[in-house]
C-alpha cells in the first residue's frame, strides 16, 4: 500500500517536474518558436512587409546605381558646368551693378539752369530750372525703354533696389548724396538711345525746354565702375512649386 | 526525498523531450504548475501523516490545475487576472503545507532520536 503511495507522488512529481522543464524552455527562449494562430498570421504579414520593402530597396539601389554611372559619366564635362556657372555669375554681377562693364553708349549731363539776378528762389522759374529726383527717375526710365542695358549717375549704378530721393540741393543714389550736374551715362543700343534723347516729347527735351542745361554726347567706349553692394536676402526665400504658400 | 527525485527526473525528461509551447500559454502553464506543486506538498504531507490517498492525490493533482486553467482562461476572457486567484490560494496552501510538513518531519526525527 505504501509502495502504491509512493509511486503515486513519484508520479506526480515527474509531471510537475516535466511542466517546470517546459516553463524552463519558456523563459529561456529556444530558437524554435511555436506560435498561435493569430501570431502566425501576423508573423506572415510582417514577412510579406518586409519582402516588399525589400523589393523596393532593390530597386532604389538600381535607380542610384545608374544615377551613379550618369554622374560619373558626366564627370569629365563638369568642369564646363563651373566655367559656365561662373561666367553666368559674372554676367549677373554685370547687370546688377556690382561689376565694372564697359562698352558703346550716350552720355547726358544735366546742369541747373541759371538764375536771374532778380529771380525769387521760390518762383515757379526758379523750381523749373532746377533737376528734381522725379527728373531723374523719368530719363532712367526712358532711356531703359529705349535699350539702355546698364545706366550709371554720377557713377552710381542704377539696379533693382536703387532709390533715387530727392535731398534739398542733392540727389540720392544708392545711399549716396550727388550734387549737380547729373552725368547719366548709359550703355546700349546707341541709335535708339540718341533717338530718345533727342525725341521731341521726350523727357530730356522737356527739361530742356525748362531752362534746364542739357548735354548730349555719343560715347564708343563707355566704363562703368561697379557700384552697387549685393546684399543677401534676410525675408524673401524661393518659391516652390509644390503648392506651398 | 521522493519528491525531489520525481522531480529531478521531470525535468530531465522534459528538457530531453525538448518540447515547447507557444508563449501567450506560459500563464496558464504557470497556474497549473502551481496547482500540481499544492498537490504535491499536500499528499507528502498526507503521507507523513498517514492520511495519504491516491485517489484524492490523483484527482487533486488533475483537478486542480485544470480548474487554475479554467479561471485563468476565464479571466484572460473577462480581462480580469483571475490567475491570481489560483496564485493567492496555492500560494497560502504550500506554506501550510510546507509548515505540516515541517513540523511532521521534525517530530518524526525527535521521536527517532528518543527511541534511539
Amino acid at each position: 500500500m505504501i509502495k502504491l503511495q509512493k509511486i503515486t507522488i513519484l508520479f506526480g512529481s515527474i509531471v510537475l517536474g516535466i511542466g517546470i522543464s517546459i516553463l524552463f524552455h519558456i523563459t529561456t527562449g529556444e530558437k524554435t518558436i511555436i506560435l498561435a494562430q493569430s501570431e502566425y498570421r501576423d508573423a506572415t504579414e510582417y514577412k510579406l512587409k518586409l519582402l516588399k520593402e525589400i523589393d523596393v530597396l532593390n530597386r532604389q539601389q538600381k535607380d542610384n546605381a545608374e544615377k551613379l554611372a550618369l554622374y560619373k559619366k558626366t564627370t569629365d564635362s563638369s568642369s564646363d558646368i563651373t566655367s559656365n556657372l561662373l561666367e553666368e555669375l559674372k554676367q549677373n554681377r554685370m547687370l546688377l551693378g556690382a561689376e565694372s562693364v564697359k562698352g558703346p553708349g550716350i552720355t547726358l549731363i544735366f546742369s541747373d539752369g541759371e538764375q536771374n539776378v532778380a529771380e525769387n528762389a521760390d518762383s515757379i522759374d526758379s523750381w523749373l530750372k532746377t533737376i528734381h529726383n522725379d527728373d531723374m527717375l523719368k530719363v532712367i526710365n526712358g532711356l531703359k525703354l529705349n535699350g539702355a542695358e546698364v545706366i550709371a549717375i554720377n557713377g552710381e549704378r542704377i539696379s533693382a533696389t536703387t532709390e533715387i530721393y530727392c535731398s534739398w540741393a542733392f540727389i540720392t543714389i544708392n545711399g549716396k548724396k550727388l550734387p549737380a550736374p547729373f552725368e547719366i551715362q548709359a550703355i546700349g543700343e546707341q541709335e535708339s538711345l540718341l533717338a530718345y534723347a533727342n525725341s521731341e516729347f521726350g523727357q530730356v527735351k522737356i527739361m530742356a525746354n525748362r531752362g534746364i542745361k542739357v548735354n548730349i554726347n555719343k560715347a564708343a567706349h563707355l566704363v562703368l565702375q561697379g557700384s552697387v553692394e549685393l546684399k543677401s536676402p534676410q525675408y524673401l526665400s524661393e518659391q516652390l512649386e509644390t503648392g506651398e504658400k | 526525498m521522493i519528491v525531489v527525485i520525481g522531480l529531478l527526473i521531470g525535468i530531465i525528461l522534459g528538457l530531453a523531450m525538448n518540447f515547447s509551447i507557444p508563449d501567450i500559454y506560459s500563464t496558464y502553464l504557470t497556474v497549473a504548475i502551481l496547482a500540481c506543486l499544492d498537490s504535491v506538498f499536500g499528499a507528502l504531507k498526507a503521507y507523513l501523516g498517514h492520511t495519504f490517498d491516491s485517489i484524492v492525490f490523483i484527482s487533486g493533482f488533475f483537478g486542480n490545475a485544470l480548474i487554475a486553467v479554467a479561471l485563468t482562461f476565464l479571466g484572460d476572457k473577462l480581462g480580469i487576472p483571475m490567475y491570481l486567484a489560483a496564485v493567492i490560494v496555492f500560494g497560502g496552501r504550500l506554506f501550510n503545507n510546507f509548515a505540516v510538513i515541517r513540523r511532521l518531519v521534525i517530530e518524526r526525527y525527535f521521536r527517532r532520536k528518543k527511541n534511539d
